[in-house]
């Protein structure tokens, strides 16, 4: 089959997202494709920091005023998925004293405000805070939740008439006559070719876009950089919590939802799809834990993963796999982004390519490359993602606790729960009717979908209970034929869906398996291998990975 | 206080061993942190269910011993079949006393159903689970009980209709009435509603319509919880058609059944029940065999000391507390600090496949044939003590299908033949007789000399004893 836009743009994630938002309210008629889910990759595996400005004031001026710009945007735009959490900038013993007073000078300079405030208001806000911090500075960071933003954004993109493909992989660009004038994709789930011919192309597939880039032709040395999280089972802390010195691994905790987030690390990989989480990374990360917060291991890490930023300096050669810190710190390639015009740098048109950047600033990304994108199409329109909220319901921050409050109040006023309102996830209070209206949403029976629109399965059983619960619940919607797409084969469909979820949450643990997670593990396999025989089940297909860990 | 035993845990591995020591006439005592795993499983009792390649067994007694002589440090092979075949029958006169009889035979596994429609061998199995025999060709019909979030027949009825072509598998809506509704019904509360005449008779007028003319009707493992047999019967007779439950998700009815009926045999043998102290062991340190003492409870702000002739540890694995793991790479046993076979490096502990083969299964105490715990040389730690169940060394009770066979010969192997050789006051003789006159049943036991050198025959041969 064969579509035709104006504008086709490469990658679901917050860049693409972003410009195809942009585009779109342009009046450009916009599709946008994703070979997975959305926030399927970087943008989903990210550590939810809304970014004040504060971590790069003082080696990068530029990327530090973008933040503090767009942190202010994304407030106003999509406050649903912030929550104001503030954040604090503390000294701890392990830091250099003398790196604070060129930061506050830093922070003034490019216009982040900093207010310093007294260690015992520091420690009455944050109890579990490092009693020997010697300072602290308070500044609008905020937690995002990306998985939150992503389908915001998204919603949004179809509101002003764009269209969002997801699980349609980009085959290859088509290039005639030195122009790019669309993509060949292919639906993961179907198997179905649909060729996409458009105006422009904006390849904003983050780490992978060396890849796309490289079917036109184009060469884009994009340097995956290796970032790894953990996801401690509680917050710690309330406030986003950097230490004030220059970046590092294992230097912020962000509280997200249920959980606080330590990050991260920084490593250079050779595939954006194929990375292992190593036991140094862990244990590097666990140790910076202590230095904010003592006793920081003996809390239970619920899960370890890592995303891979798309590192891009123009002239810069491809970095050696496994450096990190050290003699060429990948810390020192700039956050900052870049809008390359492939018809001015490789001689192929109307192909733009969006690299580098970070979450918070990829509403300022997608303004840039649309304004690009409208130069290269000769028109003169105005952006107006800065102004334009993503939707009149979202107007508030996100509050944390909301969802346990809808989850008292189900039911009438005879107090008895209805039909749809029980509880399918007991960890992130996820009912029936949600599930259900997930998967009727979905493009696909994939379980894991439904863990990035509903947090179903990313409490500590890890999956444990809900995911016989929601195979069950899609295997009733195939019945009852209730999904967009004929499935090829919907048992082998359903039993892979569950086998997947379940290895992908098996991938996220592992690295952090001792303690209450290893009880964790004996209970789930008494459940899925002992009670279930899961491991038995007919006619499912080996999971596929994504990205596939290395095995050693 | 002073007992003959004392056994912590309060799994199928301590109970049972509790109620064999109360039977025998010891002066017993189990006492447990928590209420075991039995209320996490099927509450069938799996002996060995998949052979080496994975392939399911249809008779144990057939595949034992070439299994046993193919793991050598397997607690099967140390206990010896003997020990499992007793304990088996013994267990089995327990819960037919109590009127909760298991159904089976060693020379052939039941195949059932399982929840998401997979064929799951087990050996022994509660009578109200016989009829979901999965070759007996026969129509089936799973029972969909609307507002119960714990089972998915129709998930079940089409993964083992891929498999069964022999007879259709359906499924039939039932109502639930009288359920909680306020909040989430689980398996427990449906239970007791089933224990009710009543009840059953209730539903069962509705039901018949719905169900017209079934052979053989499936359902969650909820039919009662302290009347089950009963409430099968009933359920059968008023439907006209054979019932049979699959197991589910925890919490688990058939293994609270189970516990609950061990728990009884175990109080009318004379035997004490106590659960909920935290528990830490007691050592005799000065005496010139090693033997232990007995144990300390700690609960409500104060501690007590029970005192035993012999300790019988049946604490589990990771799941059931016996082993812990603090960090990465590091494991204990909880109770005694006994040494455990693991590997220090934790990336080998796990395999990259949630559902592969984890090296960190067969972690654990590693017994001698009486299931004493050994140390790193292969010596006896202390002969008044044994270890049992979960918690011992060298299988994958989970990938192989014998959770519950190892827990009942490896109790019954530590209270049972107690010869006088091995009563606790003669290590000599003890050690004597295990280097040169091996009993029968524990040939394939190595010698102490063999467990410290490597074995390629064995699975374990990775792992090293760390103190």
């Amino acid at each position: 089959m064969t579509l035709g836009t104006e504008i086709l743009i490469i990658g679901g994630g917050a860049t693409g997202l972003g410009v195809a938002r942009d585009c779109a309210l342009r009046g450009f008629k916009t599709i946008l494709v994703e070979k997975g889910d959305l926030a399927h990759g970087t943008s989903g595996r990210y550590h939810g920091l809304l970014h004040s400005g504060g971590r790069y004031a003082v080696r990068d001026r530029a990327s530090a005023r973008d933040c503090i710009v767009e942190n202010r945007i994304l407030r106003r735009t999509f406050p649903d998925a912030i929550e104001d959490t503030g954040g604090l900038f503390v000294v701890t013993p392990n830091d250099p004293p003398e790196y604070a007073n060129p930061w506050l000078a830093a922070c003034a300079e490019v216009g982040i405000p900093v207010e310093e405030i007294p260690i015992a208001l520091a420690l009455k806000e944050e109890p579990l805070l490092n009693p020997k911090i010697s300072r602290a500075f308070r500044v609008p960071d905020a937690a995002c939740d990306s998985f939150d933003l992503l389908h915001a954004l998204a919603a949004s993109v179809r509101e002003a008439g764009g269209e969002v493909y997801l699980r349609h992989r980009v085959e290859s660009l088509i290039v005639e006559g030195g122009r790019v004038c669309g993509a060949v994709t292919r639906n993961v789930a179907t198997d179905e070719r649909l060729t996409l011919r458009a105006e422009m192309v904006v390849n904003c597939a983050g780490a992978w876009a060396g890849q796309i880039a490289a079917t036109a032709g184009c060469e884009l040395r994009v340097t995956p950089g290796k970032g790894t999280m953990i996801a401690m089972n509680s917050r710690l802390v309330n406030t986003v919590v950097n230490r004030c010195h220059p970046p590092d691994d294992g230097d912020i905790l962000v509280p997200v939802g249920t959980v606080s987030v330590i990050g991260t690390t920084e490593v250079v990989v050779e595939n954006p799809d194929q990375y292992a989480i190593e036991a140094w990374e862990v244990e590097k990360l666990l140790a910076e834990g202590e230095v904010l917060v003592p006793r920081f291991r003996e809390f239970r890490a619920l899960r370890a993963w890592a995303g891979v930023r798309p590192l891009f300096e123009e002239g810069r050669g491809k970095k050696e796999e496994g450096s990190h810190e050290g003699d060429e710190n990948s810390r020192l390639i700039s956050r900052a982004h870049s809008i390359l015009d492939h018809e001015t740098r490789d001689g192929v048109g109307r192909l733009i390519s969006v690299v580098g950047g970070k979450l918070t600033t990829f509403r300022l990304m997608a303004e840039q490359a649309a304004d690009l994108v409208c130069r290269k199409m000769n028109v003169t329109r105005e952006c107006r993602t800065a102004e334009i909220p993503a939707s009149e319901a979202g107007k508030t921050y996100h509050i944390h606790g909301a969802r346990l409050g809808n989850v008292e109040h189900r039911g009438d006023m005879t107090g008895r729960i209805g039909e749809g309102d029980e509880i399918i996830c007991e960890c992130e209070l996820v009912t029936r009717a949600q599930v259900e209206e997930a998967l009727k949403a979905s493009a696909s029976p994939v379980l894991n979908d439904l863990r990035r629109d509903l947090r179903l399965g990313m409490g500590p059983c890890q999956a444990g209970f809900c995911a016989y619960r929601a195979a069950g619940i899609l295997n009733s919607q195939l019945q009852m034929s209730n999904f967009k797409l004929k499935i090829r084969n919907p048992q082998s469909a359903i039993n892979s869906a569950l086998l997947e979820f379940l290895q992908e949450r098996w991938k996220g643990l592992r690295p952090v398996m001792w303690g209450a997670n290893l009880k964790q593990l004996e209970l789930d396999l008494t459940i899925y291998r002992h009670t279930l025989a899961a491991d038995r089940l007919p006619l499912s297909r080996e999971p596929e990975e994504y990205p596939t860990e290395k095995t050693a | 206080m002073r007992y003959d035993v004392i056994v912590v845990g309060a799994g199928l591995a301590g109970l049972f061993a509790g109620s064999l020591a109360a039977q025998r006439g010891a002066k017993t005592l189990v006492v447990a942190r928590g209420i075991g795993a039995m209320p996490v499983g099927t509450g069938c009792i799996d002996v060995l269910g998949y052979d080496a390649k994975g392939e399911r067994i249809t008779s144990p007694t057939t595949a034992l011993p070439k299994f046993i002589k193919a793991n050598r440090k397997h607690p099967y092979a140390l206990a010896g079949l003997n020990a499992l075949e007793n304990g088996l029958t013994a267990l089995k006169s327990m819960c037919d006393s109590a009127g909760y009889p298991l159904v089976g035979d060693l020379s052939a596994n039941h195949w059932l159903p399982t929840a998401v429609g997979s064929i799951r061998p087990t050996c022994f199995a509660p009578e109200s689970f016989i009829a979901g025999e999965v070759r007996r060709a026969e129509p089936m019909t799973l029972a969909a009980l609307p507002g119960f979030r714990d089972f998915y027949p129709h998930l079940a009825m089409s993964n083992l209709q891929s498999q069964i072509t022999n007879y259709p598998i359906t499924a039939a809506s039932l109502s639930l009435p009288d359920r909680p509704t306020h909040r989430e019904a689980y398996a427990t509360d449906l239970a007791r509603l089933f224990d009710d005449a009543n009840y059953r008779a209730k539903v069962t007028k509705a039901w018949k319509g719905e169900l017209n003319g079934a052979a053989r009707v499936g359902f969650p493992a909820i039919l009662g919880l302290a009347h089950n047999p009963a409430a099968r019967r009933d359920l059968a007779e008023r439907l006209g058609a054979e019932v049979f439950e699959i197991p589910i998700l925890p919490p688990s009815v058939p293994g609270m059944r189970l516990f609950n009926v061990l728990r009884e045999v175990l109080q009318e043998a004379g035997g004490k029940l106590i659960l909920g102290p935290e528990i830490t062991g007691r050592v005799d340190g000065r005496a010139l065999t090693p033997r232990v003492l007995g144990v300390t409870g700690h609960a409500a702000g104060k501690s007590t000391i029970y005192e035993a002739d012999r300790v019988i540890l049946a604490t589990g694995g990771f799941l059931g507390g016996g082993l812990i793991s603090e960090r990465a790479g590091v494991a204990a046993e909880s109770i005694f600090d006994l040494p455990i076979t693991y590997s220090s490096q934790p990336e080998s502990w796990f395999a990259p496949r949630l559902f592969g083969a984890h090296p960190f299964a067969r972690f654990g105490v590693r017994v001698d044939d009486l299931m004493r715990p050994l140390d790193a040389h292969g010596e006896v730690m202390y002969e008044n003590l044994h270890a049992v169940g979960g918690l011992v060394a060298g299988a994958d009770r989970l990938g192989e299908g014998s959770r519950e066979g190892i827990d009942v010969a490896t109790a019954w192997r530590a209270i049972a033949p107690a010869p006088p050789s091995a009563r606790p006051d003669d290590k000599t003789t003890i050690a004597r007789k295990r280097r040169k006159a091996p009993p029968e049943e524990s040939r394939l036991s190595p010698s102490p000399d063999s467990i410290a050198s490597t074995d390629a025959e064995t699975t374990d041969d990775t792992n090293s004893i760390h103190i």
